[in-house]
């Protein structure tokens, strides 16, 4: 027999030092929404939509400002390094939560990189003016070496802490916004000063509303930048209060400003040639539009625009190093990443692995990639991620919003989220039409994503919120084959569940697994239980010996958790157990459950064959009764009776419910229909041997009748319970679970297993894993007014 | 996935406070649906405008809306932070601070935004 023991440490997660205020995470949304994106695409946006690009503005403000507000209620009440990653991790099931992340990484890696390469285009235009040149290489190259330098040196300066990063960052922000307000003020005071300047205006939307959408999704990458905001949750001063303050008045400055740069660059040009309308020039100059635009009417425009080019991408590249670095540490924390993600630096306290590797990504996208496409994927994947954040939000408020403490409440609850979600689909589709290179990307990337997810991070998720285990003794260690577990908590009814246990394993050969759980209450960590193995130790062994009584050799597991259903779950996803026998003393008069709150949520958590036993179960039994409404269960409870039914003398009765008044000829359909459900037993209605899943020399012993009858009654519930009198067991089950929601058992099955007397068995069926997978993530929804699952 | 997970995070309340405080928002929401109102007119004069009179008195109306909404948030924010602290103190004071009194609700209703 070996024996092993083992714990889990408890993790204590790595912290970030709290330097910024109010003053710093506002520069820093800042420096990320008017920055390099609305320099270089505010051309290509006016050439899509025309002078409506004022309005694709306003209306980016809108959205964005739905989503602010999520983002200023969330922010406020759960801060943290990973920002809408930590909070789509808290509020959706499966797989959101690590592709939130994985998106989240990619997008503002990519708009690292495009920054980077704007830089460096800036940087050579300063050579050329300059009279230096490109010191011999290709201007692309140029602008790739010098975006490569860059971003070295933003590595390098947010490896040296949050207060560098913040003070730099400052700096560059208010350069760049001085150079935008007199880009502004030269603009107006030529509008202004030449009231023909209006004319440029008109007709407003020559695109239609569709060009004013693709450019609100063109654009869209220049308005996020409270999610950089929030992710300096953890390094910052009251963050409750200082968070949502920082979003709206990032907002404030950001979306007039916007609009105002859209009003000063059709209205200030003029173009050169005659016929040409100044938002068509501007789009002929695309990335560039702009700092044209700036040399016509801006006094000094040319050196400027070009230093405030290198300000805005210099800046807009320090916060996406900073946030992509912060989602990649978050991830590597909660290891969906490797470990190395979530190192700090010793000295400088900052994520310097994740900030290394994260610059490495943004460093191959600025020599390797095709920035252009990969950068409208970015945007997609930013709608995307703020749409999760959206759903998020509605789940997180009513799972756990009275356990929070919020320094914002977003007004029209759930209204506000909905009307964003809905918002940030349509521009996301738009900007599949715009760029379908851009949808390939996506939909590759986050193809990738779900590869990684499902190989890698969900079984390191999952070992890393396994229940511990502090003991394990098993009597054939390498055996993979067929088990049964059965949890023992009460010594009183150990007897049932081990001849339930035996019955499956006379069929079957196999292992029996023994589980004793030790809780541990909520508010104290589960390290503790370690001193309760003591106390467990003797129920585990009377288990033991009863099992040894019954023939069987069991082997026995300890756990410890705050909730036995937990760690039961943990168990079977562990070993892969074939079926887990659970004891149920009766209804709890809990209205929210279907059963017990624990046997409800192990059938949630756990894909196996679930079998409740409630009563004084004897197995063999001599009498059972399976009532059937779908022929397929009724062949599957069949098979599961033909395992536990005497040998002789036994027999099943399989029982269908009509209404009353139904015709002899649909009355005779039903019961064959119902008899269907048993011909792979080889049996009669009458006897025959054998049955579905039982072993050859079983089925020669055993001389097994089957019964079919057809009962008329209009009340489901009570002909089922009247007739069950007249038997010694009784069993229920589902398996066909709705993919809206895996109904554990159904209305009438709960309530005949609420009031029946006698014996009784519910049998949950195990499903397939696509099946399984897809009704774990709709009831995460349908049960979300659950928060009690610590 | 769970509150085990907040916990860490060290985010979650303490558990006596637990449904004390109040959920509802403290955004005034009379003066946000009239300011809404005001940034739907813009946007719609803006478009209607065609490029004339009208677009820009609907570029001032928007700037209107966005001043407006900023100040009425950051109002409920104060607003906010004053109701919880009040909650918490009731709650330790022993009087249950249940999250819905009357003081609180007035506060909820009380600032416009013109702070």
């Amino acid at each position: 027999m070996a024996v092993q023991t083992s714990g889990r440490p408890e993790m204590v997660p790595a912290q970030l030092s709290r330097d910024l205020g109010l003053f710093e995470i506002t520069m820093v949304g800042l420096a990320a929404m008017i920055g390099a994106g609305v320099f270089v695409l505010t051309g290509i946006a006016a050439g899509v939509a025309g002078p409506a690009l004022i309005l694709a503005f306003a209306l980016n403000g809108v959205v964005t400002l739905l989503t602010g507000m999520v983002y200023a209620e969330l922010g406020s009440a759960i801060p943290g390094a990973g920002g809408g990653y930590l909070w789509v991790r808290q509020g959706l099931p499966g797989a959101s939560s690590f592709m939130a992340g994985w998106m989240d990484w990619f997008a503002h890696s990519v708009a690292g990189s495009l920054y980077a390469l704007g830089f460096g285009a800036y940087v050579g235009l300063m050579f050329e003016e300059l009279g230096i040149g490109y010191l011999g290489l290709s201007p692309d190259n140029f602008s790739k070496v010098a975006g490569v330098a860059i971003v070295l040196i933003f590595v390098y300066i947010n490896f040296k802490g949050a207060s560098e990063t913040g003070a730099v960052g400052n700096i560059v922000t208010a350069g760049q916004n001085a150079i935008i307000a007199l880009f502004i003020v030269s603009g107006l005071w030529v509008i202004f000063k030449q009231p023909d300047s209006f004319a440029s205006f008109t007709p407003f939307a020559p695109g239609g509303m569709k060009g004013v959408i693709q450019a609100m999704g063109l654009t869209w990458i220049a308005f996020e930048g409270y999610e950089i905001i929030v992710q300096t949750g953890e390094e910052v001063k009251d963050p409750r209060r200082n968070i949502p303050r920082a979003i709206f008045i990032s907002l404030v400055v950001v979306v007039p400003t916007y609009l105002l740069i859209g009003i000063v660059a059709i209205g200030a040009v003029r173009p050169e040639t005659a016929g040409v309308a100044s938002w068509q020039w501007l789009g002929q100059h695309a990335e560039l539009g702009l700092a044209r635009a700036g040399e016509q009417f801006m006094p000094l425009g040319s050196i400027l625009l070009l230093l405030g080019g290198l300000f805005s991408t210099t800046s807009a590249l320090n916060a996406t190093t900073y946030s992509s670095t912060r989602v990649s540490f978050a991830m590597g924390r909660n290891r969906h990443l490797p470990a190395i993600f979530a190192a700090i630096h010793p000295r400088t306290r900052v994520p310097h692995m994740a900030l290394l590797i994260t610059g490495g990504l943004i460093i191959s996208m600025v020599v390797g990639a095709p920035i252009a496409d990969v950068g409208a994927a970015a945007s997609i994947m930013f709608l995307l991620l703020f749409l999760q954040v959206n759903l998020a939000s509605i789940t997180i408020r009513r799972k756990y919003g009275d356990k929070l403490a919020h320094g914002y409440m977003m007004p029209f609850f759930p209204w506000l989220p909905i009307i964003a979600i809905c918002s940030q689909l349509v521009l996301a589709v738009s900007m599949f039409e715009f760029s379908p290179l851009a949808m390939y990307i996506a939909v590759a990337y986050i193809g990738v994503g779900f590869v990684i997810y499902y190989t890698y991070a969900s079984k390191r998720e999952r070992a890393a919120q396994a229940t511990p285990v502090l003991m394990e003794e098993r009597t054939a260690p390498d055996a993979e084959g067929f088990s049964v577990l059965v949890p023992v908590a009460n010594p009183a009814n150990v007897g049932n569940l081990l001849g339930v246990a035996r019955g499956l394993l006379q069929s079957q050969h196999g292992e029996l697994r023994l589980l004793h759980v030790s809780t541990v209450p909520p508010q104290l960590p589960l390290s503790v239980g370690r001193e309760f193995v003591l106390e467990a130790r003797p129920v585990i062994d009377a288990a033991a010996s009863r099992a040894h009584e019954l023939g069987l050799d069991p082997s026995v597991l300890l756990r410890v958790a705050h909730r036995p259903a937990d760690a039961i779950a943990d168990t079977v996803h562990e070993t892969g157990a074939n079926y887990v026998v659970i004891g149920w003393r009766g209804a709890s008069g809990d209205p929210r459950t279907k059963i017990g709150s624990n046997i409800d949520r192990i059938i949630q958590r756990a894909n196996t064959n679930a079998i409740v036993v409630r009563g004084d179960v004897q197995i063999p039994a001599r009498r059972i009764l399976i009532p059937v409404q779908h022929p397929e269960h009724g062949h599957l409870m069949a098979g599961l009776a033909a395992q536990l039914v005497e040998p002789e003398g036994g027999y099943i009765e399989l029982m269908h419910v009509v209404r009353s008044g139904l015709s002899p000829q649909e009355r005779a359909e039903r019961a064959a229909t119902v008899r269907a459900s048993i011909s792979s037993f080889d049996a009669t209605e009458q006897s025959d041997d054998g049955g579905a899943g039982v072993s050859p020399e079983t089925r020669a012993r055993r001389k097994m009748r089957f019964r079919i009858r057809i009962h008329e009654g209009d009340d489901v519930t009570r002909t089922v319970l009247e007739r069950s009198r007249d038997f010694d067991l009784l069993i229920m089950g589902a398996t066909q679970q709705g993919w809206l929601r895996r109904t554990v058992w159904g209305d009438t099955t709960s309530r005949v297993a609420r009031q029946a007397e006698c014996p009784l068995m519910l049998v949950n069926l195990k499903a397939g894993p696509l099946q399984f997978n897809v009704s774990q993530f709709f009831e995460f929804f349908w049960d979300v007014a659950d928060a009690d699952d610590d | 996935m769970s509150l085990r997970d907040l916990r860490q995070l060290g985010v979650l309340l303490p558990r006596e406070e637990w449904g004390q405080h109040d959920l509802r928002t403290t955004v005034n929401k009379r003066a946000l649906t009239i300011v809404m109102i005001v940034g739907v007119a813009g946007l719609t004069l803006m478009y209607v405008g065609d490029g004339n009179a009208l677009t820009f008195g609907g570029v001032g109306l928007f700037m209107v809306f966005m001043w407006r909404i900023t100040r009425i948030s950051l109002a409920a924010i104060e607003v906010q932070t004053e109701r919880f602290r009040e909650t918490r103190e009731d709650i330790r004071s022993g009087d249950g601070g249940e999250g819905g009194n009357d003081d609180e609700v007035r506060a909820a209703d009380g600032p416009s935004g013109g702070h």
